[in-house]
C-alpha cells in the first residue's frame, strides 16, 4: 500500500502553492521597478517596505511613487489575472470545451456596448467621473449576461443554450458598439483605448473594487472544486452521481460572469488569459480542480503580470495595451491547440 | 425484518414521453434485492430510457418508481446516487482525468468535508482498485488505458458508490470476447453480494446466460419477463427482433442462434 | 384500488423501515458549511471593499483648509489652489497653446508628444526645458510626478485624464479639469478659469474680449451675405468622414458665415459620396496632415473623378488642404479658434475680404490673417521665454 492519494495531493497543492506564490513575488517586485522614474530591485522592495510602515504616508518621491502609481497597479493586476483565469477555468470545465473563454457569455461585448454609449452620449457620473466607465462597462456587462441567461433559460437551459445565446448576444452588442464608433468619431477614441485593456490608470480607489471581489469570488468558486470534477463524466452521469447539474451551473455561470465583468469594468477587454492559462495549469497540474483551481489562480496571476511587465518595457517609453500582448501570446498558443486538439470537439 | 431482501426497485405503471414520442408504455416492474436483471429489445425499444429513470436523470409524467422503499421523485439526486449507481456505455473524457480521479468520484455522494475525502473514502477506493486490478494504473490518465481496463474504471466507479442497485446500459459495446465475460462474471459476483444489477444490452446470449431473469421490451412495453429459458423462444425473437433463429439449450443455457431477417 | 392500497401500506411500512436503516444523510451537512463560508467570505470581501475605497477616497482629499483659491472645475470637482503654480503641466496640446498665450509659457515643465504651438515649444522640450508627459489620450502618471508639478490641467473629454485626476488628487498634486472645448464659450471658460488659477485673471480677460471682437469682425463683415457658401468639412476622404451640427467644426463654418452641409447630422458621422454629390456643397475643407499624400495629388484626384468633380466646389477649384498648423487651428479648441474663424471666412468670401487663399494652406496660413494682437501675444511670450532662459 503506498503512500495515501489525498496525502500526495495536498503535498502537490502546497508545492504548487509556495513555488507560485516565490515567482509571482519576484514579479511583483519587479513589476515596482519600472517606470520612467528609475529604480533597482532592492530600492524598490526597500521604498515599499518603508511607505507600508508609515501606512502611506512619505514625502520620498520613489515612496509616493511606488505606493500610490505602482503598487495599486500591481495588485490590480494580480486580481484581474486571478479572476479571468478562474472564470476561464470553470466555463471550460461547465461547457465541457477547453477552447471557450469566459467572454462566452457576451460579457466583453456588452461591457464594451456600455462604455461606448457612456461615451457617446456623453454621461458623466457627477461626484465620482472616475467610475463613470467602470460602472457603464459593468452594466453593460450585466446586461448582456441577463440577457444570455434569459435567452439560454428560454432555450431549455442546456449548456449548448447557453453558449450559442452568448454568442448572439455578443454579436447584438458588438454591431451596437461598431455603429457607436462610426458615429462617435474623435469622441469614442478612449473607448478604443479601453477596448485593448490597459492597468495604466489604477489607482487606490479602485483596487478595491477589483481585487477584493475577483479573489472572495474566486475562492467561493474554490469551494465548489469537487462538483467541477463531477461536472467533467458530462451532464448525465454528473447528475446520476448525484450533483444537481442544472443549478449548479446556473450558480457557476452567475459567479464567473460577475467575476469577468469586474475585471473588464475597470481594465478593459484582456484577450486569451481565460483561455491559455486553465490550459497550463492543467498540462502542469492534471484534472482535478481542488488543485487544478488555485494552480489556474497562481499560474493567472503570474502570467498577467508578466504580460504587463512586457506590456511596460517592449516599446519603453511607449506603454502598450497588456490586452494586445496577452492576445499575442495567446493567438499562437490557441492556434496550436486548434491544431493539437480542436478535431476532438467537432460537435 | 419483513421486507429485508424483499423488492427494492418498484415501477408501477410508468409511461414517458420525449417531447410527444411515447417511449415508455404502462411499465410495471417489481426487482428484488439481489436479482441480476436483463434488459433486452431492439433499438429504440426503450432499454436506456428505462434506465435512466430508474437512476433519477428522467422524470416520468405518469406513473411511480420506488427505489428501497421511497418515491425516487421525491429524492434529490443525490439521495438517488446514494442507492442506484450508473455504469454508462462509455466515458468522455476531454479532461483528462487519471484513473483514481476518476474512481474517487464514485464517493462524492457520501463525502462530508467540503474539499478532501475522508480517510475512509480512501480506504474504499483503494479496496475497489485493488480488486479491480486498477492500483497500478491509478495515476494513468483515462485516454491512456485500454478500453478494457476503462470498462473496469466505469464499473469500479460505480461499485466505490456503494450502491444498492447498478443500472449497466450495454456493459460489453466495445470489448472483445474475454472481457466482455470478464465484465460480466464482475457483475455476477455483485449480485451474489446482494446487489441489485439492471443491464441493458443487445447481447441476448450473454444476458441469458448470466441473468436470473430477463425483461423484453418492445416500443416502450414490457412483451415478456421471466427467467431466460422460458422467456426467450423462437417466436418472441421471430416477434420482437423480426428474425428467424434456432434456441439452442444446453442445460440450464439458452442460446439463439439467429438465420435470417424476416420479410 | 385494492392492490394500490396493499402496495402503499406495504411502502409505507418499507419506507419507515428503511429511514430507519440509513439515518445519516449527509446532504445537508456539506451544504451548510459551504453556505457558511461563503457568507463569510462575502461579509469580510464587502467589508474590505468599503473601508478600502473610503479610505482611499478620504485620504485622496485631504487638503488644507486654508487655501486661497477655490474652483470648481469642469469635472464638477472642487479644486483648492494653494499658491501661485509656478510648475504647470499641460495633457493636451489646446491646453499648451492657451498657457503660452496667457504668458504662462515659463511656468510650463511637462506638455505631450503632440503639443507643437507654438514653435518653442518643440524648442523647449529639445533643448529640456519641458520635458515630455506622453501621448493626449494616454499621458504618464509617473511622469507628471516625476515633473514635481504643483499644477496639471487635464481634458475632462478624455476618459484617461478623468482617471488622472482621482490619482493626482491621492498624490495631492493639483489638478484641475478644464472643458472640452466643444462651444466657443467653453473655451472662453478655459481661458477665465486657467487665469484665475494662475493669478492672470486680466490676461484671461483681455484675451476673451480681444478674440470676442475679432469673431464679431468677421460676422459684421459676412452679415449682409445672401447666398451663404456651403462647406463640407472631410477630416477624411476614404471613406469621407465629416463633422455634425454638434461638433466644434461645424460651430467655426458658423462664425465664418458658412453653411454645414451635414448640419443634418450630428457627431462625427461617415457619408457617402452620393450624399456629397447631391449636397453640393460650395467649398470644400480636407485636413490632410495624416493622409501621406501630396496635396496637388489630393485635388486632382478629385477633379478625376466624375462625382467629385460634379460637385460646385471641384468645379470652380475651391478645394482647400489643410496641413499642419492650418489644420492645428481648426481641430484644436482653443486660442486659435479665431484664427480659423478668419481664415474660413476669408476663404469663403474672397470678395468681401479682398484676399486670395490659395489652395493649399499649411503652417503659413497666418501670412492671410490681419496681423493682430493674438499673433503679438505669442511672440511676446517667446521673446519672455528666451529673456527667461
Amino acid at each position: 500500500m503506498g503512500e495515501s492519494i489525498v496525502r500526495q495531493k495536498i503535498l502537490r497543492l502546497v508545492m504548487v502553492t509556495v513555488i507560485g506564490l516565490s515567482t509571482l513575488f519576484i514579479l511583483f517586485i519587479l513589476s515596482l521597478t519600472l517606470g520612467p522614474v528609475e529604480m533597482g530591485f532592492s530600492e524598490a522592495l526597500t521604498s515599499l517596505i518603508n511607505v507600508l510602515k508609515n501606512g502611506g504616508r512619505t514625502s520620498n518621491i520613489n515612496e509616493l511613487i511606488v505606493y500610490h502609481i505602482r503598487l495599486p497597479r500591481a495588485i490590480c493586476v494580480i486580481g484581474v489575472g486571478i479572476g479571468l483565469s478562474i472564470a476561464g477555468a470553470v466555463m471550460q470545465a461547465i461547457i465541457r470545451n477547453p477552447l471557450v473563454d469566459p467572454y462566452i457569455t457576451g460579457v466583453s461585448s456588452g461591457a464594451a456596448f456600455g462604455v461606448c454609449l457612456a461615451m457617446f452620449a456623453g454621461i458623466t457620473i457627477v461626484k465620482i467621473p472616475f467610475y463613470t466607465i467602470p460602472l457603464a462597462a459593468f452594466l453593460g456587462a450585466l446586461l448582456a449576461f441577463l440577457l444570455t441567461m434569459f435567452l439560454a433559460e428560454a432555450s431549455g437551459g442546456m449548456t449548448l443554450s447557453y453558449v450559442l445565446a452568448g454568442v448572439v448576444v455578443g454579436i447584438a452588442f458588438s454591431s451596437f458598439t461598431t455603429i457607436f464608433l462610426v458615429l462617435g468619431g474623435e469622441k469614442l477614441h478612449g473607448a478604443l483605448f479601453w477596448l485593448f485593456g490597459s492597468f495604466a490608470y489604477v489607482s487606490w480607489k479602485v483596487v478595491w473594487i477589483v481585487f477584493v471581489p475577483s479573489l472572495s469570488l474566486s475562492i467561493i468558486v474554490l469551494l465548489y472544486a469537487r462538483e467541477l470534477n463531477v461536472i467533467l463524466l458530462g451532464d448525465e452521469q454528473a447528475m446520476q452521481s448525484g450533483l444537481d447539474v442544472q443549478s449548479f451551473k446556473r450558480l457557476m455561470i452567475i459567479i464567473t460572469s460577475l467575476l469577468t465583468s469586474v475585471c473588464v469594468a475597470f481594465t478593459g477587454i484582456i484577450g486569451f488569459l481565460g483561455l491559455v492559462v486553465p490550459h497550463i495549469a492543467r498540462i502542469l497540474m492534471g484534472s482535478d480542480h481542488r488543485i487544478l483551481l488555485p494552480t489556474v489562480m497562481l499560474v493567472g496571476a503570474n502570467v498577467l503580470m508578466i504580460a504587463d511587465i512586457i506590456a511596460r518595457t517592449v516599446l519603453k517609453p511607449v506603454e502598450l495595451p497588456v490586452g494586445a500582448i496577452t492576445s499575442l501570446i495567446g493567438v499562437p498558443f490557441f492556434a496550436y491547440l486548434l491544431i493539437k486538439r480542436g478535431r476532438e470537439y467537432v460537435v | 425484518m419483513l421486507y429485508e431482501g424483499a423488492v427494492i426497485i418498484k415501477i408501477e405503471d410508468v409511461t414517458f414521453y420525449y417531447e410527444s414520442v411515447k417511449v415508455l408504455d404502462g411499465i410495471t416492474i417489481e426487482v428484488q434485492r439481489g436479482e441480476f436483471l436483463g434488459l433486452i429489445g431492439p433499438n429504440g425499444s426503450g432499454k436506456t430510457t428505462l434506465l435512466r429513470c430508474i437512476s433519477g436523470v428522467l422524470k416520468p409524467r405518469v406513473g411511480v418508481i420506488y427505489v428501497d422503499g421511497q418515491r425516487i421523485d421525491k429524492l434529490k439526486l443525490i439521495e438517488v446516487a446514494q442507492i442506484c449507481a450508473s455504469v454508462p456505455t462509455e466515458l468522455s473524457s476531454e479532461f483528462n482525468l487519471t484513473v483514481s480521479d476518476f474512481v474517487f468520484l464514485g464517493r462524492y455522494p457520501y463525502v462530508k468535508g467540503i474539499w478532501w475525502e475522508s480517510k475512509e473514502d480512501e480506504q474504499i477506493v483503494e479496496e475497489v482498485l485493488k480488486s479491480f486490478q486498477l492500483h497500478h494504473l491509478a495515476d494513468r490518465k483515462l485516454s491512456e488505458i485500454s478500453s478494457g481496463e476503462k470498462q473496469r474504471a466505469l464499473l469500479a466507479k460505480a461499485v466505490v458508490q456503494k450502491p444498492k442497485v447498478m443500472l449497466v446500459d450495454e456493459p460489453s459495446a466495445h470489448l472483445d470476447l474475454k472481457y466482455k465475460l470478464e465484465v460480466m462474471e464482475y457483475l455476477k459476483e455483485l449480485s451474489r453480494r446482494k446487489i441489485t444489477i439492471i443491464a441493458a444490452s443487445h447481447d441476448v446470449n450473454l444476458l441469458s446466460k448470466y441473468c436470473d431473469r430477463i425483461i423484453i421490451l418492445n416500443s416502450g412495453k414490457i412483451v415478456s419477463f421471466g427467467r431466460p429459458e422460458e422467456v426467450i423462444t423462437e417466436e418472441l425473437i421471430r416477434k420482437v427482433y423480426g428474425v428467424e433463429a434456432t434456441i439452442m439449450r444446453n442445460g440450464n443455457e439458452t442460446f439463439v442462434v439467429p438465420k435470417r431477417p424476416l420479410r | 384500488m385494492d392492490a394500490a392500497g396493499i402496495i402503499g401500506n406495504k411502502l409505507k411500512y418499507y419506507y419507515v423501515h428503511s429511514r430507519i436503516n440509513y439515518p445519516t444523510r449527509v446532504v445537508g451537512t456539506v451544504l451548510n458549511k459551504r453556505q457558511l463560508a461563503i457568507i463569510i467570505i462575502v461579509i469580510v470581501a464587502i467589508a474590505a471593499i468599503s473601508t478600502g475605497t473610503w479610505m482611499a477616497w478620504k485620504s485622496g482629499t485631504i487638503f488644507g483648509p486654508k487655501y486661497p483659491i477655490t474652483i470648481t472645475d469642469a469635472l464638477n470637482r472642487t479644486v483648492i489652489v494653494e499658491e501661485k503654480p509656478q510648475r504647470i503641466v499641460s495633457t493636451a496640446p489646446s491646453i499648451t497653446e492657451l498657457l503660452f498665450a496667457l504668458d504662462l509659457g515659463d511656468k510650463v515643465v511637462g506638455v505631450t508628444d503632440y503639443c507643437d504651438y507654438p514653435p518653442e515649444v518643440v524648442e523647449m522640450r529639445e533643448n529640456g526645458t519641458i520635458e515630455s508627459i506622453g501621448g493626449y489620450w494616454d499621458p504618464n502618471l509617473e511622469k507628471i510626478v516625476k515633473l514635481n508639478a504643483d499644477l496639471v490641467l487635464l481634458d475632462a473629454g478624455v476618459p484617461a485624464h478623468q482617471d488622472l485626476a482621482g490619482q493626482l488628487d491621492s498624490l495631492n498634486i493639483t489638478a484641475v479639469a478644464l472643458y472640452p472645448g466643444e462651444t466657443i464659450d467653453e473655451i472662453y471658460d478655459n481661458i477665465r478659469l486657467v487665469g484665475k488659477i494662475a493669478g492672470e485673471k486680466n490676461k484671461a480677460d483681455k484675451l476673451v474680449k480681444d478674440m470676442t471682437s475679432r469673431i464679431n469682425d468677421v460676422q459684421s463683415a459676412v452679415k449682409d451675405v445672401e447666398n451663404k457658401s456651403s462647406v463640407l468639412f472631410a477630416l477624411w476622404l476614404n471613406p469621407v468622414y465629416t463633422c455634425g451640427n454638434d461638433t466644434f467644426l461645424s460651430r467655426i463654418i458658423y462664425l465664418a458665415g458658412g453653411v454645414n452641409v451635414f448640419a443634418d447630422l450630428s457627431g462625427w458621422p461617415t457619408v457617402s459620396l452620393e450624399e456629397i454629390v447631391t449636397r453640393k456643397p460650395d467649398v470644400i475643407l480636407v485636413t490632410a496632415t495624416m493622409m501621406g499624400e501630396k496635396p496637388e495629388d489630393i485635388i486632382n484626384s478629385l477633379k478625376n473623378d466624375a462625382l467629385w468633380n460634379s460637385t460646385p466646389a471641384v468645379q470652380n477649384n475651391k478645394v482647400y488642404i489643410l496641413l499642419g498648423q492650418g489644420e492645428n487651428i481648426f481641430l484644436r479648441p482653443s486660442v486659435r479658434v479665431v484664427e480659423a474663424v478668419e481664415l474660413l471666412a476669408r476663404i469663403l468670401y474672397p470678395d468681401i475680404f479682398h484676399t486670395e487663399i490659395p489652395n493649399v494652406i499649411g503652417d503659413n496660413y497666418t501670412d492671410y490673417l490681419p496681423s493682430t494682437f493674438l499673433t503679438a501675444v505669442f511672440t511676446t511670450s517667446t521673446l519672455l521665454v528666451y529673456a527667461y532662459n
